[in-house]
């Protein structure tokens, strides 16, 4: 008796209404139908393989398993979920680069401009079959998602933290979105001469930002400092904490440097004055905190126009 | 190359799977098991080529126990099953469905969850498989 065999029996044992659909040769795929209540659960089994479990839909013919799942245990308790609750398997989502920007609605030029390069560049990236993983790396984070790689091995999945977009030891929430704005306007200068952000984090939480900005009309912010002194030294500036953000807005030169995507919480009142260049970097800050300077000057018919520019160009220190 | 010739239309599963059938349906008719076989298999690979967007895995195709890519897959040769009482007849097994041949070539494809018939079509002389679906 082979292990579809065996999980048929325990089924019927169990009272359900089990049905083995077992093919000619025994080294092809098995299936075996379960009938609950509204409910139709498929498990295909191939020797050596894993089992695949599908609640059937309206839909759908001849794909692959919804879920796999590689010891009886975890099947049976999958299994009996779906039974109990009623609910329908998952199906792994799957879609290409260039599918992923249009869910994030974003057109090539949009995401070829985030990214500093020609369309035509993103459109030979979305058709590439193999790319170095820092580009796609990047490509993922300026559509507000991350990478994440993972191995599966002996039907354990495996994080591999390397490729990964963070470290496996970092407790920051998962994920953040990158909010859309809209890519610089034709003709709009980029005056903005230097700008270094700095994020120091305790072991799970940033607790201290340092900006500094030249540009022209501002001044050079602190060389060090927590949030909450930069706002005193500069009470021009109007400071607001956003979800893992802040925004500083200097109205007098309608100026704003604005929303810091700050992976993790930022307790400015808890900051603590770190000095400054040490210790080394943990990690290299690009996915973790991104910056966008906004400059509205009038326009020619006395509007405001928005300018976006865009850096990144900060550390991230334990 | 033109690009235009290379645009995949991405469509839903649903709306692929009837073009599956309408265009299983406009095809000339089979004269035998193999040619039949043959021909859902054409006709399936072509619809997804040209709107799911997904490529075709062989790994996925090989084992149907294998997570699903998204993609529609064709019956493989081993899926054949007897059909008791109807030595003419091959039941192919396959995700939500069961696809019957005839040695003639006529076609029959039935929903497993609701057990009814889906999709019909005749041999090449003109009959349709005659069996009691259980």
């Amino acid at each position: 008796m082979n292990a579809i065999e065996k999980i048929y029996e325990d089924l019927k044992r169990e009272g359900l209404d089990a049905r083995l659909d077992p093919p000619k040769n025994p080294d092809a795929t098995w299936w075996l139908d379960i009938r609950g209540e509204n409910q139709h659960i498929e498990v295909t089994w191939k020797p050596g393989r894993g089992f695949g479990i599908s609640t059937l839909g309206a839909d759908g013919f001849g794909e692959g398993a919804d879920e796999v799942y590689w010891t009886r245990e975890e099947l049976f308790s999958r299994l009996h979920a779906l039974l109990k609750t009623g609910e329908k398997t998952t199906r792994p989502r799957e879609c290409t680069l260039g599918q992923l920007r249009e869910i994030q609605g974003l057109s090539q030029q949009q995401i070829a401009a985030r990214l500093g390069v020609q369309q035509a560049a993103v459109s030979k990236m979305e058709r590439r079959e193999d790319m170095l993983l820092q580009t796609l790396r990047r490509y993922i984070e300026e559509l507000g998602g991350r990478l994440d790689i993972s191995v599966n091995l002996s039907g354990e999945t495996i994080r591999l933290v390397p490729f990964s977009s963070h470290r496996s030891d970092d407790s920051s929430p998962p994920a953040y979105r990158r909010p859309r704005l809209p890519p610089p306007s034709a003709g709009t200068s980029r005056r903005m001469k230097f700008l270094e952000v700095r994020a120091y984090r305790s072991p799970t939480v940033l607790r201290c930002i340092e900006v500094s900005v030249e540009q022209e009309g501002w001044e050079k912010t602190p060389a060090e400092g927590s949030a909450e002194p930069l706002l005193q030294r500069h009470p021009q500036s109007i400071l607001s904490g956003e979800h893992h953000g802040l925004r500083l807005h200097d109205p007098a030169r309608c100026l704003s440097l604005h929303r810091f995507l700050l992976r993790g919480s930022l307790h400015s009142d808890q900051a603590t004055h770190l000095p400054r260049g040490s210790p080394a970097p943990l990690v290299s800050m690009g996915p973790h905190l991104a910056f966008e300077l906004s400059s509205e000057r009038p326009h020619r018919g006395g509007s405001l126009s928005p300018t976006i520019l865009r850096g990144r160009k900060a550390a991230l220190y334990r | 190359m033109n690009p235009e010739k290379l645009r995949v239309e991405h469509r839903s599963t649903r709306e692929r799977l009837e073009k599956f059938y309408e265009r299983l349906g406009a095809a000339p008719a089979s004269s035998s098991r193999s040619e039949a076989l043959a021909l859902i298999v054409r006709v399936l690979n072509e619809v997804e080529d040209e709107m799911s967007g997904i490529p075709y895995n062989p790994e996925v195709y090989e084992d149907r126990s294998a997570p699903t890519d998204g993609r529609m897959y064709p019956p493989l040769e081993d899926a054949a099953r007897e059909v008791p009482g109807h030595p003419g007849v091959t039941r192919y097994r396959t995700r939500g469905h069961n696809i019957f041949i005839s040695e003639t070539g006529a076609i029959e494809i039935q929903d497993i969850r609701t057990q009814d018939t889906v999709f019909k079509k005749a041999d090449s002389i003109g009959d349709c498989i005659r069996k009691e679906t259980s």
